[in-house]
């Protein structure tokens, strides 16, 4: 046996056993975040797929240089445009669920990286701010551009702690991170002042204001205070900024503070997995309470009716139905296109909107009603109602799916010029490219148009007449519909189907 | 620098290529974007860049003066310098500017047809102009926003946009003859006011009176400054659901038309301007004597919404007494010629009074037939602005503080998305083909762009206007309210 010379056997003993104590809280850290992510992913991508959907068609990531300018001269634009970017990828959910994971390992290891602390008794409280960030994203106006605001700050908090702590970092990534990640970089401030632990350090804050005032004055003279200090795209609305938003980017620097006044315990490997059971525990609690159901219904019928799952969609309602007008749309249409529209009766109706819906100011009443508008040939219909959907996001992005439909519209309609022009806006994103590619061929060719099954059929089926549309009167836009084309099955159907929910509306 | 150094490196190359015979003449004019082709430009303008389309990957433009001067420009798209651009124009008023265009696709250059631009006899000397920008949508607005631009280079900024005061609509600013010293324009939504700005004093009235039908929509300041006069308009949309590439259709079931005295924040009411026929659209004329406004008979709507013809209109007003006149003269009778007309606007010299001439109905934006029209007002004779119209729908114009240029918006790009149009009138009338406001990559920005540019109007100067005492004041709820002048 050959001893490393200069090592007494007992010095050695003891290395080997700080060398294995070392291995085994590496071993059960990674262990830990690991399982994290993996439960993270697989929420995602089991639980909740929908909302992936959901958050993918409320944005139009664009590969392009003006896009990306247009983010960064924003404050939080980095942020935003690393958020919108991760979201494309929810095109395929499992990707997409992949990286929320990535997002939420990142920030419960940075936030564990920023504190001095080596005990691993306290590792699993570094989860906190990633697991409110989970339960804070069952309201699915919550952007992913607080998850990247979050890590963006985490990353300043950490170039600072390994620069050891040099005031030059500070002064660069101050102004760095309050334009790259917004408000949340208010943590990497924090942080500074708290690791410096002097009423001098008090001048990073007078710093921080300074350049947040001296924004509101040049750059950001259109915005008011209240978004400058919270945040501009953290959450869909851009005046709402829930509790949680902010106390889940408090928590990223709020953690390791507490984690290093707390006390080391004798069994720490223990007392981690004691933490972590409780964490872990309390999250699944706090997000059964946070995602509601019917809501998420609503969003995964949506979701199958984009992606034309009709069976799933009503195998779905046999098990639960929600009591709303937009999934009864989207049920309906599902019905209606398995050829089982009699058996509406069978499940929960409320009258005729539940049909088709008058316009409403959102992003996701609409979708369904749009669909079926397009598939009964009210191709005028479907673009207002698509366009409006669009027009809705709050956080006033476009939206890849919408801006599919109205190119169609267009088409459908003749405008080539207008349909052009959103093509070639689909062509600058990952997803979408090879469809608007393939859809290019029917600009300004009306033969390619009249060959197309769908396009075809619905100029065969579309109103002849011009007239203006009246919702109260959708029966008789019904029926002009079937008897100007008895080949539109749907609009006959439809006709009926709101006669009788016209009936059940007397009746109640 | 990147575009100096291309066209030091392109002037060669094309010299080259043309003398080794690699230059293939064209034999037609380039297919180049927007289309400048012809048109007639103010030499203070910014430089009228364009992109040369057809497939090629780079474009060498040389422009040579009718009385001297050149300027080239190359790359991805002809972009010029907005100094050498002026000065070139400058030496060259009252004359041509020659185009040689050559196009550069699989390895050879392609020489095409030349063509000209003409620089006008008229300067343009107004700081640059003001819009309103937004998706062309139905119900819903998301990014919306009133801006300036100065149209001597191409600087954009907001006047006040949606951001400012979060969940409200702004629209129609409203100058005083390009004056922005006076200017108003409303605030939509639940916190809703008409702002008019005097001097840089701000007063958030609330114009709806229990005499009046709706608050103030559309504006037209009184020449002393004294005077709004508004149009009160019961508005609807509905949306067609045919093939006539038609989408929306904007009617009013009720619309007067007031005067506000702005110094006493009192409305001057006339039975003339409140019967039953819907009056809108006012406009005063350059003297402040006389109001000019359209008028259509009732008719029910929506379900007859294709039988609304507005005629043009005139009735005295007299700015001492405060006082309208009490005879109204139809000028155009559009409703005996089954047409429509709308949105008149006189020119500041006096001379013409600009107006849309449509089949039917006051939103002529959304009727492709849509034309301007124009009327001497010295003989009342009418004629199109033949070369500044087109098969789109031509409206919401107005004069330069001169009255030599006027602008307008238009749809004739893609039937959807309206931009801002130029146009000039000499004195006998003509007008000159119209161009599109210059942008710096012009395909880039029009084909990229989601937002239709609306209410174009000059400003002589920069609008100034304190967004963040906006912003207080719009959630403050403090309103003024308007009186009724006895």
């Amino acid at each position: 046996m050959i001893e490393p010379r200069g090592f007494p056997p007992a010095a050695f003993f003891s290395l080997q056993i700080f060398v294995h104590l070392v291995q085994m809280e590496r071993l059960t850290k990674n262990t830990l975040s690991a399982l994290f992510g993996a439960g993270i992913f697989l929420f995602w991508l089991l639980a909740f797929p929908q909302a992936l959907g959901l958050q993918e068609q409320n944005q139009l990531f664009l590969w392009s240089g003006s896009y990306a300018a247009e983010r960064l001269g924003m404050a939080g634009g980095l942020a935003d445009w690393l958020g919108e970017f991760i979201t494309q990828f929810n095109c395929i959910p499992w990707l997409g669920a992949l990286l929320l994971a990535l997002v939420s390992v990142a920030i419960q290891r940075m936030t564990w990286s920023t504190g001095d602390t080596r005990d691993i008794s306290w590792y699993p409280l570094s989860f906190i701010p990633s697991a409110l960030l989970l339960v804070h994203m069952g309201d699915h106006d919550v952007l992913p551009c607080l998850g990247m605001a979050v890590i963006l700050s985490l990353l300043l908090c950490l170039l600072y702690k390994k620069a050891g702590d040099n005031a030059a970092v500070a002064a660069i990534g101050i102004p760095a991170g309050l334009w790259l990640a917004g408000p949340a970089a208010w943590v990497f401030v924090i942080y500074v002042i708290v690791r410096k632990r002097s009423a001098r350090s008090l001048l990073w804050l007078a710093y921080s204001a300074a350049l947040v005032v001296t924004a509101r004055f040049t750059l950001l003279q259109q915005y008011p205070w209240k978004q400058i200090l919270l945040g501009f795209d953290y959450f869909r609305s851009p005046l709402v900024h829930p509790v949680l938003e902010t106390v889940t980017i408090l928590s990223s620097v709020a953690v390791p503070a507490i984690i290093s006044i707390l006390p080391s315990f004798r069994k720490p490997l223990a007392t981690c997995i004691a933490v972590y059971a409780i964490i872990l525990c309390g999250t699944a609690f706090w997000v059964s309470r946070s995602y509601d159901r019917d809501t998420y219904e609503v969003i995964a019928y949506d979701q199958l009716v984009r992606n034309e799952k009709w069976d799933e969609l009503v195998a779905r309602a046999e098990k639960y139905q929600p009591h709303s007008n937009v999934s009864c749309v989207s049920l309906n249409l599902a019905l209606f296109m398995t050829g089982n529209l009699e058996r509406m009766f069978e499940f929960y109706q409320c009258g005729t909107e539940g049909l088709l819906m008058p316009n409403v100011r959102d992003y996701l009443s609409n979708t369904s009603t749009a669909e079926a508008f397009w598939r009964l040939g009210m191709v005028n219909s479907a673009l207002r109602y698509s366009f409006d959907s669009q027009e809705s996001i709050g956080n006033l992005r476009k939206s890849g799916r919408f801006m599919k439909r109205m190119a169609e519209c267009q088409i459908v309609n003749g405008r080539y010029k207008v349909a052009g022009k959103y093509l070639d806006i689909l062509k600058q994103s990952l997803f979408y490219r090879n469809w608007a590619e393939e859809h290019e061929r029917f600009i300004m060719d009306e033969t390619a148009v009249e060959t197309d099954p769908v396009y075809a059929y619905l100029r065969q089926v579309r109103f002849e007449k011009d007239f203006l549309y009246y919702y109260p009167e959708m029966d008789k836009m019904l029926g002009i519909l079937y008897s100007q084309n008895k080949n539109n099955y749907m609009a006959g159907y439809y006709f009926m189907a709101w006669k009788q929910l016209e009936q059940m509306e007397v009746k109640k | 620098m990147k575009k100096l150094l291309l066209a030091l490196l392109s002037a060669p190359l094309l010299l080259i290529a043309c003398s080794t015979g690699q230059t293939v003449p064209e034999p037609r004019l380039p297919d180049i974007y927007p289309d400048y082709i012809g048109v007639t430009f103010p030499a203070e303008m910014a430089p009228l860049n364009f992109n040369l389309r057809g497939g090629y990957d780079k474009v060498f433009v040389k422009v040579k003066g009718g009385k001297g001067g050149e300027l080239t420009a190359s790359g991805r798209y002809a972009g010029f310098n907005v100094r050498k651009w002026q000065k070139l124009a400058s030496q060259n008023i009252g004359d041509t500017l020659t185009f040689t265009v050559l196009g550069h696709k699989d390895g050879k250059w392609f020489q095409f047809v030349n063509f000209k631009m003409m620089v006008s006899p008229y300067p343009l000397t107004d700081y640059g102009v003001t819009y309103r920008r937004f998706a062309p949508g139905y119900e819903t607005y998301s990014k919306i926003g009133i801006y300036q631009r100065n149209i001597h280079n191409f600087d954009e900024e907001p006047i006040i946009e949606g951001n400012a005061i979060p969940g409200q609509c702004v629209g129609c600013h409203t100058a005083n003859a390009t004056d922005p010293s006076r200017f108003l324009f409303h605030v939509r939504g639940k916190h809703g006011a008409t702002v008019v700005q005097i001097d840089g004093d701000r007063k958030w009235m609330n114009t709806k009176t229990d005499s009046t039908i709706s608050n103030a929509v559309y504006s037209y300041w009184h020449p002393s400054g004294d005077f709004v006069a508004h149009s009160n308009n019961h508005i609807h949309q509905l949306f067609w659901t045919g093939r006539n590439e038609r989408y929306i259709e904007v009617y009013d079931d009720a619309s007067d038309v007031i005067v506000h005295d702005v110094r006493t924040d009192e409305y001057i009411l006339s039975p003339l301007l409140m019967t039953d026929a819907f009056e809108t659209y006012p406009a005063f004329s350059s003297d402040g004597r006389t109001l000019y406004f359209c008028r259509a008979p009732y008719v029910e709507v929506p379900a007859h919404c294709e039988d609304v013809h507005y005629d043009l209109c005139s009735i005295g007003f007299d700015a001492e007494e405060g006082c309208f006149g009490d005879e109204v003269t139809t000028l155009i009778d559009a409703v005996s010629a089954g047409k429509s007309v709308t949105f008149p606007r006189p020119s500041y010299d006096g001379r013409w009074l600009l107006y849309s001439y449509a089949d039917f109905g006051n939103f002529p934006i959304n009727h492709k037939e849509s034309d301007l029209w124009i009327m001497n007002l010295a003989d009342g004779r009418t004629f199109p602005a033949a070369k500044a119209n087109s098969n789109y729908d031509e409206s919401f114009h107005n004069w330069s503080s001169d009255s030599h240029w006027f602008l307008f918006a238009s749809r004739r790009d893609d039937s959807l998305y309206s931009q801002i149009y130029f146009s000039s009138i000499d004195e006998d009338g003509n007008t000159t083909k119209a161009f599109v406001l210059p942008q710096r990559n012009p395909e880039e920005f029009y084909h990229g762009t989601l937002f239709t540019f609306n209410v174009p109007d000059f400003t002589r100067t920069k609008v100034k206007f304190n967004v963040t005492a906006a912003y207080r004041e719009a959630f403050s709820d403090e309103r003024k309210n308007v009186t009724i002048k006895k």
